[in-house]
């Protein structure tokens, strides 16, 4: 029988009892309070800092980073909810980030809070005013989601727009950046890569691990004195000669801002134990205790080592919401391995009978609604299965909690659970990841295999290679030991054909020359030739990346330092070094591209158009590429009809997995200066949309501005030959070491995942891609009719969660363009 | 049997990959084009008639025109703002497809050999090995091209893959014999069990379906029997307890008895074909529908029932 899209098939079998376990009332209670806010602007974290900072003018940056973290932790004001068992927030506010007001002051959100504070209008409003005003002003979330942006007391809007903004306007990694780039006479051409490269500030570099197990290991306390003891010993090492005075002092420095560091969060814990104190004296009965227990998890973690599986989720999600205090809502630090580090803490409870099934998975549960208050996705992504360092299956009964309670709470608006799945995974974990997916996306799957292969590549040894986490949206790194910088830089390849068609001239400066030498089309007489000529606009891009980069990472180095991050990652408090001065064992940093498909769509419809069939001359088509098709919908049809890539099709894989080559081989050959590579990361969280945007019609048949292809995904509705053909062509792709990440985006009907035979099917598409060596797939289970409907009664879907490349967004909060981009993807049943 | 292509080739209308509808896991499906049923609820229409069909897709089109140029026979029309295609003059030579920028004109059934297909269906191999999957050969009706059927079966037996045959019974026993002996799996539909009735359905004798599955049943292959549940013609309790009772009595080893509720997503397939559809706006079965006549088989005394299909969006 032939199937169209939507249709279901139940199967034999019943409905499998899997279906997700109840949330108890006061995980629910908080999760609809979180659900129910809107995102705020929340000021405390710059008011302190630039207080600070404005007094501590000449001294070393770390320490002034330090002190404003300092005194931040000690000041801002803190609160247990009646609900609460798990304590601490990143903000006082409902829904709020700490703004890393150190990148920039030209955030959206401040912009949007200085124009329209007092005014009496909305961001709705605003939006609708002028579509240069469009969502897109608002990163990939729509209006509604920042319609509490403007609410802000009036002392708040004072000190925002005449203490905050002007003291960082020109002190920002932003402005220090672009002041550097125009020294050394690069152009910023950042926000339209006109020139096919872009070195973001937005959000800070970021994307790590949190080194959280040695935060388990040592405490914050053991942290300080590892800290003050590593200073004595390059002490030793000055006194003794060993050392010159400026390192020394630079690593003196560090040490110190470290320890202030650490020991702020010791200070933050005792506030909160305090305040745990202060309400068990009014409470009475079970909240009582509850109160006291707090207090009494709270006086011993993050200090110390925690003893209990309480304590090191207590401790874990403390150390996340200082780590975000210090670094900033949108610095995209991850915790990692959650199934790994808490398992010994959950065997040890359960075993001596302190804590039973059931309560584990309402702690996971409370944790989750916590990590769900993270507006940037990062945070609240977690990594579960896999293999251990030694290689054996690392699946446990954690592994089970997490993907049972992001099951239950369906994903929570905005959670991710990275799912490793190696060859000795159990067949029984990967099935329960599969039936998550009955009811709520959020999940994306790993393949052990081709990821820590990839991380070799490297440089990570095996052991650490095999102890891999996800970082930010789909980003293999080491866990607690490296600096990441996994998404920072881009080249993006859309543009760089684009130049080279047009002989250097681009759409968004309507067609004006941009940049260096151009290749005269009329010099590429073959297919060959034009590859050529792209693979040597490539390099350029790449390089002029790799030298825009680096000069923005010695902005940072010399100016950001981030020492309570550092402080937990192994090798910086070894060395004395910043992680922003290459202090972690590992060191790695990203160059990245979205637009994978729309450019071997590109490449293949020019060889089959100009070059093997001859129905236009390339001159000609660049003249139609510049008149976006006007007049000539035959043409525009013509190249949609040509080969593309998703389809198995030999060829224009091959083209691809060529694309996919360069873009690896010019990446690689440039050394990072911390050491270690530069590596490439091929996804897009909305990104396509906003690029595609400054990208004029494609040869493709993709008229101007529309989206580019996402990930390594297809492009939308160019796959014919269903969704097996789609992965065929995609694990070719992953052959080349793409390691810092792959996204390809998938959609299946949920329906067709009812019962176990659907599931088993599920399973197996995954099973076989990964066997083909496909490196990671995630699934939006939703059909067309559910997401055009939600878009035209958003009340009926409050709980719609789906993945927008790597980030998982609640369906309602997006914009409508990025809407319609999630409908366009082609949806496959799978049973 | 009936004489294979020329030169060994079948008519084959479509090859679909990341098929789940057509026996266990993940599968391929190789629609023959050509079948001796004339179901008026058939959901693949394009696969009755043994020849290549044009057909013409409205949403695609963009009035480029060409197409009327390339016709030798002057088969093709604009018709207000559709493209009316003369069945009487228009043998399907294809001359109009490449003329066309936007792929709106198909023809329908292509002549392949055992090697293309066969080189297309194991592209999926892996995915057959992870799910417990295979190809399916079903159409039309593949023993209408019983030697290319054959071939193609012998080629896959030879690299491994499981196969199933999707057939509607409605030839000789001597006519699918072969194909049943070099399957693995055999879907046999069981439409309606009231003699007058199927005859006047389909066109052709229940005797002799149910002779088939008689001897199917004497082979021992494993076997899933199929009833799609039609309004107004096989939609009726009577007639799913009767092929219920008759799976129960002669064939009870079974492996599955599937219902498979109506579907109109055909409706476009007709209009392309320009065939009238009396079924076109039928609305689809309630879910309620579906498990009702499915907890029917079961009390007859059928292991393993199940039904499948899209129903009606309630509310």
């Amino acid at each position: 029988m032939q199937t169209a899209a939507g249709i279901h098939r139940t199967g034999e079998g019943p409905v499998l009892p899997y279906a997700p376990v109840e949330v108890p009332e006061r995980i629910a209670k908080m999760r609809d309070r979180l659900l129910a806010a809107s995102y705020q602007l929340d000021l405390d974290r710059a008011i302190h800092y630039t207080r600070i900072y404005r007094q501590t003018e000449g001294q070393p940056p770390c320490l002034r980073a330090a002190k404003g973290l300092e005194e931040t932790l000690r000041r801002m004001p803190i609160r247990i909810e009646e609900e609460e068992r798990i304590v601490g927030s990143k903000s006082s506010k409902d829904f709020a980030d700490p703004l890393y007001i150190e990148a920039t002051v030209n955030y959206a959100h401040i912009r949007l809070a200085l124009s329209l504070y007092g005014t009496g209008k909305t961001v709705a409003d605003w939006t609708a005013e002028d579509p240069d005003h469009r969502e897109v002003a608002l990163g990939t979330r729509g209006a509604n989601f920042s319609r509490d942006i403007t609410r802000l007391s009036e002392e708040e809007y004072r000190l925002l727009k005449e203490e905050i903004v002007p003291y960082w306007k020109d002190k920002t990694v932003q402005a220090r950046k672009l002041a550097l780039w125009k020294e050394k006479g690069i152009t910023s051409l950042d926000p339209r890569a006109l020139e096919g490269w872009f070195s973001g500030e937005l959000p800070p570099q970021g994307h790590v691990t949190i080194g959280i197990r040695k935060v388990l290991d040592l405490g914050f306390k053991g942290i300080a004195r590892q800290a003050l003891e590593r200073l004595q010993a390059f002490q030793a090492a000055f006194e003794k000669g060993e050392m010159d005075e400026k390192a020394f002092l630079r690593k003196k420095d560090f040490l110190e801002a470290a320890r202030i560091s650490a020991e702020a969060v010791c200070t933050f814990a005792g506030r909160y134990a305090e305040l745990a104190e202060e309400k068990a004296r009014k409470a009475r009965g079970i909240r009582k205790r509850e109160l006291l227990e707090i207090a009494e998890r709270l006086r011993r973690v993050p200090a110390e080592p925690p003893r209990t599986f309480w304590e090191a989720l207590q401790a874990i999600w403390l150390t996340q919401a200082a780590v975000l205090i210090s670094y900033g809502g949108n610095s995209i630090t991850c915790p990692g391995r959650i199934d790994q580090f808490l398992y010994p803490y959950y065997r040890r409870d359960v075993e001596a009978g302190r804590l039973t099934r059931p309560e584990a998975l309402e702690a996971v549960m409370e944790y989750l609604v916590k990590l769900a208050s993270t507006v940037y996705f990062g945070p609240n992504n977690l990594t579960i299965g896999g293999v251990t360092a030694q290689g054996e299956d690392a699946v446990n009964e954690v592994s089970y909690l997490f993907l049972e309670a992001h099951h239950a709470l369906k994903g929570c608006g905005r959670l991710g659970l990275a799912v490793r799945i190696a060859p000795r995974t159990p067949r029984a974990f990967l099935l329960r990841a599969c039936r998550v997916h009955r009811d709520c996306a959020g999940l994306a799957f790993y393949n052990d295999e081709v990821v820590i292969r990839g991380l070799l590549e490297d440089g990570y040894t095996l052991e650490d290679a095999r102890d891999y986490s996800i970082v930010g949206c789909a980003e293999p790194t080491g866990t607690g030991n490296n600096n990441g910088y996994t998404a920072t830089n881009g080249v993006l390849l859309a543009a760089v054909l684009e130049s080279l068609l047009h002989e250097g001239r681009r759409y968004p400066v309507n067609w004006k020359p941009v940049g260096p030498s151009a290749v005269p089309l009329s010099s590429l007489c073959s297919f060959d030739d034009l590859k050529r000529a792209f693979a040597e606009k490539t390099a350029e891009a790449m390089g002029k990346c790799v030298q825009a980069g680096y000069l923005k990472d010695q902005v940072i180095a010399e100016h950001f330092p981030l020492p309570l991050l550092s402080s937990t990652i192994e090798g910086c408090l070894e060395s004395g070094e910043d992680l922003t001065r290459g202090g972690a064992r590992y060191n790695h940093v990203a160059i990245g591209n979205c637009s994978l498909a729309t450019v071997v769509d590109s490449l293949a419809a020019i060889k089959w158009a100009v070059y093997d069939h001859k129905l236009i001359s390339l001159e000609e088509l660049a003249e139609c590429l510049r008149h976006n098709f006007q007049g000539r919908e035959d043409l525009r049809q013509r190249l949609r009809q040509a080969p593309k890539y998703g389809n198995d099709d030999p060829e224009v894989d091959a083209l691809a997995v060529w694309v996919a080559d360069l873009y690896n081989r010019e990446c690689r050959k440039h050394p990072f200066w911390m050491g270690g590579v530069h590596r490439p990361y091929m996804l897009s969280n909305g990104s396509h949309i906003s690029w595609g945007a400054t990208i004029g019609a494609t040869p493709d048949g993709r008229p101007a501005g529309k989206p580019l292809s996402n990930g390594v995904s297809p492009t939308n509705g160019a796959e014919r030959n269903g969704l097996t053909a789609v992965l065929q062509s995609v694990a070719k792709v992953c052959a080349v070491p793409i390691s810092d990440g792959t996204i390809l985006n998938a959609t299946i009907n949920p329906l067709t995942i009812q019962r176990a035979e659907g599931v088993d099917k599920f399973a197996a598409l995954i099973e076989g891609y990964f066997a083909l060596g496909g490196r990671q797939v995630q699934f939006n289970p939703v059909s067309r009719e559910m997401l055009l409907d939600a878009q035209k009664h958003p009340e009926n879907y409050p709980e719609l969660v789906v993945k927008v490349s790597g980030i998982s967004f609640r369906y309602i909060d997006l914009p409508r363009h990025i809407q319609d981009d999630i409908i366009a993807r082609t949806e496959f049943g799978v049973a | 049997m009936p004489p294979t292509g020329e030169e060994g080739t079948g008519l084959i209308f479509n090859i679909q990959r990341h098929s789940t509808e057509d026996g266990p896991g993940l599968r391929t499906t190789v629609f023959f084009k050509g079948c001796p049923m004339r179901c008026p609820w058939c959901h693949n229409p394009e696969g009755m008639r043994p020849v290549p069909e044009l057909v013409w897709y409205d949403v695609r089109c963009i009035g480029f025109k060409g197409c009327l140029q390339a016709c030798p026979r002057q088969a093709l029309e604009i018709k207000g703002d559709r493209l009316a295609i003369h069945r009487d003059r228009c043998n399907a030579c294809g001359m109009c497809v490449p003329a066309c920028p936007a792929k709106a004109l198909e023809v329908l059934g292509r002549k392949m050999t055992v090697s293309e297909v066969v080189e297309t269906v194991l592209r999926d191999r892996v995915f057959y090995e992870k799910s417990g999957g295979g190809v399916t050969l079903s159409g039309g009706e593949p023993s209408m091209q019983a030697g290319f059927a054959s071939a193609l079966m012998q080629a896959l037996r030879k690299e491994g893959i499981p196969l199933a045959l999707d057939t509607c019974g409605g030839m000789s026993w001597s006519a699918l014999r072969p194909l049943i002996d070099l399957t693995d799996l055999v879907l046999l539909d069981l439409k309606h069990m009231d003699e007058e009735k199927h005859l006047r359905f389909t066109g052709l004798p229940l005797r002799q379906v149910l002779n088939n599955a008689r001897q199917i049943g004497r082979t021992k292959k494993p076997l899933w029997i199929r009833t799609p549940i039609i309004p107004g013609y096989t939609a009726e309790e009577d007639n799913v307890r009767a092929v219920a009772r008759f799976i129960r009595s002669e064939l009870p080893w079974v492996e599955r008895y599937e219902l498979l509720a109506f579907t109109n997503v055909s409706v476009k397939k007709y209009q392309r074909l320009d065939r009238d559809w009396d079924l076109g706006n039928e609305a689809l079965l309630r879910k309620e529908e579906m498990e009702k006549l499915t907890d029917l088989a079961r009390a007859e005394g059928v292991q393993h029932v199940c039904w499948s299909g899209i129903t009606r969006l309630e509310g």
